[in-house]
């Protein structure tokens, strides 16, 4: 019996090092907002592009894994703007609204042809774009990608704006 | 009457075109002389044919299917801005505009742009 419980304790203990391990470290630390202000900070330097960032609404803990979701999308978006796009400048909005949370990263770029991509989000333009929907998917959200040669890009990505447990 | 020796061309939008449009026009025939006057049955049409051929006087119905009075006038007056004009303006996605529209009319329980603005002046929420 108190094997058993050894057991369960140690599983117990493993299952929460592993949800650990998917959470962004930053997150850890501080909410979703300061997180992702840091590292868009840190991408707007090292890429010496500029970039604005907003908040709309009112921020708040939303559930760690929706949290989570935001904060690697943001980050990929980022990645695509600094890769693909040529953007003079970048623009990231999160909106807190009643039912949902929205992130939005738009760059004034070379823009592609959104209808060359593929339902999943492959395609010449595909980059992160199927992974980031993945994401999305799998807590309940949804990715909008809207962008046209020479138009730029702007991606939409929104989750349901479930509170934090134990009431943040 | 005219503006500049051409007849002033009169746009009556209406989306219950048949009785009273045709009244009214007939009404104000006298008044706008000798004008072939037209007609639009939405603020949609109403906006594409005065980019088409252009208007001196407008008269418009307010509660009408697909583009309301309300935002076609502004619209006409270069007042309104699309989602996404919007969105490049603000810098964010066409998507977000749209929910940013969406929770506005859910919240005043409206349906579209001209019942935002008719529900907003209502409660006082514009000057």
């Amino acid at each position: 019996m108190d094997q058993a419980r050894a057991l369960a304790r140690e599983s117990l203990t493993e299952a929460r090092r592993s949800l650990q391990a998917l959470r962004p470290e930053p997150l850890e630390e501080s909410g979703l907002v300061e997180a992702i202000t840091s590292m868009a900070d840190r991408w707007s330097q090292a890429f010496s592009v500029p970039l604005s960032l907003e908040t709309t609404g009112e921020p708040r803990p939303i559930l760690a894994e929706l949290e989570a979701t935001l904060y690697r999308v943001a980050q990929e978006a980022l990645t695509n703007v600094s890769k693909h796009s040529g953007a003079s400048k970048a623009g990231l909005t999160l909106s807190y609204m009643d039912d949902e949370v929205l992130l939005d990263v738009r760059d004034d770029g070379v823009g592609f042809d959104v209808g060359s991509l593929d339902g999943n989000g492959h395609g010449p333009g595909g980059f992160g774009l199927r992974g980031m929907r993945q994401r999305l998917r799998r807590v309940a959200g949804n990715l909008e990608i809207e962008s046209a040669p020479g138009e730029g890009t702007a991606i939409n990505a929104s989750v349901p704006a479930i509170p934090a447990e134990g009431g943040g | 009457m005219s503006t500049a020796g051409r007849p002033i061309r009169l746009l009556i939008v209406d989306d219950h075109p048949v009785v009273p449009v045709r009244g009214l026009a007939d009404g104000l025939r006298g008044v706008f002389t000798g004008d072939p006057d037209f007609e639009a049955a939405d603020g949609d049409e109403a906006v594409a044919t005065v980019e088409r051929i252009g208007a001196d006087v407008v008269l418009m119905d307010l509660r009408m299917p697909r583009m309301g009075g309300v935002e076609a006038i502004a619209r006409l007056r270069g007042t309104a801005p699309s989602a996404r004009e919007g969105a490049s303006k603000l810098f964010v996605s066409e998507a977000t505009i749209k929910t940013h529209l969406l929770h506005i009319y859910d919240k005043l329980g409206v349906r579209d742009r001209a019942g935002a603005v008719g529900e907003a002046y209502k409660r006082r929420l514009l000057p």
